[in-house]
């Protein structure tokens, strides 16, 4: 399922407005901020509901299922069905999915920037939980600055540590945290030993972490950390000019994110795992288009060709936090 | 005290905290003024008695669309059940604090949280029998115990009984039912 979709639910009481652009999107945040009675007015035809595609709260299993269809979840839902018979579901079927809830849900990749809170006035504006390129515990005065790091933490293992760890090896330490599981229990691990730590995560799948990450990082006053959350490295590589990929594809990729367009471009047949999330499409895209020229090529799990290096100009300055220069 | 385990074990199961406040809490608890105290302070809205809700928003509504937070604080106080914490909002963590001074309430962190923002005053892991005081050492307890990794989607509900009775002071079950 591709596109991007404007959802407005409705009463006299309640105006909830949502945009989904992706399989999922998560709703969570403090207690009797009415994320509950958005399925409730749903539910109960208490409410006018805008949305060019059918928008149903689901209350059993087999209504998850089928295609273009938005499904809304409540917490009591995972309550009574169990996670993980949902997340199968979920994967097994091509809908966008919004779940109402505060786990974690890290059997599915849920990007930072789908993850929603609501707000306190009447009308329930859905507001963004992560709102910036870069999470820290230094801007607490919602200043940016650029920050000069003494080590760099990648979430990848291959080429995106390789890329970080050559550019910037005379500079800073640089280390791999061994995947996204692991990047927490690693910041805890090499806190004490800097001052000033930057993350760099493939955001488009990090949202089941994200959270613990901004509490420890509330946590740490001793350290500076900066955590930056680009969609994924390959979305840093697809945006170099000279690669010359359409930017349309990268700017919008809710229209593009999808088995069928991935096998008219590349001609062959790919599975729906290619496009679960924007990091998958994006790894995908950027194999396939890079597999015929030996200079380019790109795979997730081989060191970094030099033509990314040469053009780490292009790659770095969509992190302009990191202060790449000092 | 605040007692909290990662590990699920056989038989110590949460509850969520709708299925405890409608099928399990006397609704006497529901006139006191603890419970309106939550409900003011977490919903906004004034509970009038047990079957009447007064919401800014809503108006008139039943005590069943009260928030599920705000049913978990009610629920934390006057039943022994374990509930889990991603079930509660942050503003919810004080009214728990205030609950976790008056007895103990175990939970299962099945998410991170900054517990000592909220006015606890110590932590106890069961996983690992340590008790700690600020939330550096409560996170790194989670991270240490594998919390941030654990994903507990895949517990069949059928198979296990929810909200079986629990010692919460040797974290063992009690022999009965629900």
């Amino acid at each position: 399922m591709t596109g991007k979709y404007s959802i407005i639910v409705e009463n006299r009481h309640l105006r909830y407005e949502l945009e989904v652009k992706r399989k999922y999107t998560i709703i969570r945040g403090d207690s009797g901020r009415g994320k509950s009675e958005l399925c409730f007015a749903i539910l109960n035809d208490t409410a006018l509901i805008q949305c060019d595609l059918t928008v149903k709260v689901a209350t059993s299993l087999e209504q998850l299922e089928g295609a273009n269809n938005i499904v809304i979840m409540d917490e009591d839902f995972f309550n009574r069905f169990g996670v993980g018979e949902c997340v199968r579901v979920m994967q097994a079927n091509d809908n966008y999915y919004i779940m109402i809830t505060r786990r974690k849900m890290s059997e599915l990749p849920i990007s930072v920037n789908e993850i929603y809170t609501l707000d306190m006035d009447s009308y329930r504006r859905l507001d963004k939980l992560v709102t910036k390129n870069v999470l820290s515990n230094k801007y607490r005065d919602n200043k940016e600055e650029s920050f000069v790091p003494d080590l760099i933490v990648t979430e990848d293992t291959n080429a995106g540590f390789d890329f970080f760890n050559k550019l910037f090896h005379k500079k800073c330490a640089c280390i791999s945290a061994g995947g996204k599981s692991e990047i927490v229990g690693k910041l805890l691990g090499v806190c004490k030993n800097y001052k000033t730590i930057c993350v760099v995560v493939d955001g488009a799948a990090f949202g089941d972490c994200v959270e613990d990450i901004m509490t420890l990082l509330h946590s740490l006053n001793s350290v500076d950390m900066y955590i930056l959350v680009p969609e994924s490295f390959e979305f840093l590589l697809l945006n170099i000019p000279d690669l010359g990929v359409d930017t349309d594809i990268l700017n919008k990729t809710y229209n593009f994110c999808d088995t069928t367009y991935l096998g008219q471009v590349f001609h062959m047949n790919f599975s729906s795992k290619c496009t679960e999330s924007w990091e998958k499409f994006y790894n995908t895209y950027l194999r396939n288009y890079t597999r015929d020229d030996s200079d380019r090529r790109y795979n997730k799990g081989d060191k970094i060709k030099t033509f990314y290096l040469y053009h780490y100009k292009d790659i770095l300055k969509q992190l302009p936090e990191l202060n790449w220069r000092g | 005290m605040l007692k909290v385990y990662i590990e699920r074990k056989l038989y110590c199961e949460d509850i969520s905290t709708s299925a405890a406040f409608e099928g399990i809490l006397d609704d006497k608890y529901l006139e006191t003024d603890f419970s309106k105290r939550v409900v003011r302070e977490i919903d906004n809205s004034e509970l009038v008695n047990r079957n009447l809700v007064i919401s800014p928003v809503l108006g008139s509504i039943s005590t069943r669309r009260i928030s599920g937070g705000a049913k978990g604080v009610i629920c934390a106080m006057y039943l022994d059940r374990i509930f889990r914490v991603s079930s509660f909002g942050a503003n919810c963590f004080p009214l728990l604090a205030e609950v976790c001074k008056q007895k103990d309430m175990l939970m299962l962190l099945d998410i991170g949280i900054a517990p000592f923002d909220y006015g606890f005053d110590k932590a106890y892991f069961i996983d690992s029998e340590k008790t700690v005081y600020n939330n550096l050492d409560f996170m790194s307890e989670y991270i240490n115990l594998g919390g941030h990794k654990r994903d507990d989607g895949y517990r069949d509900y059928f198979d296990v009984p929810q909200g079986l009775n629990f010692d919460f002071e040797t974290g063992k079950q009690i022999k009965g039912g629900i």
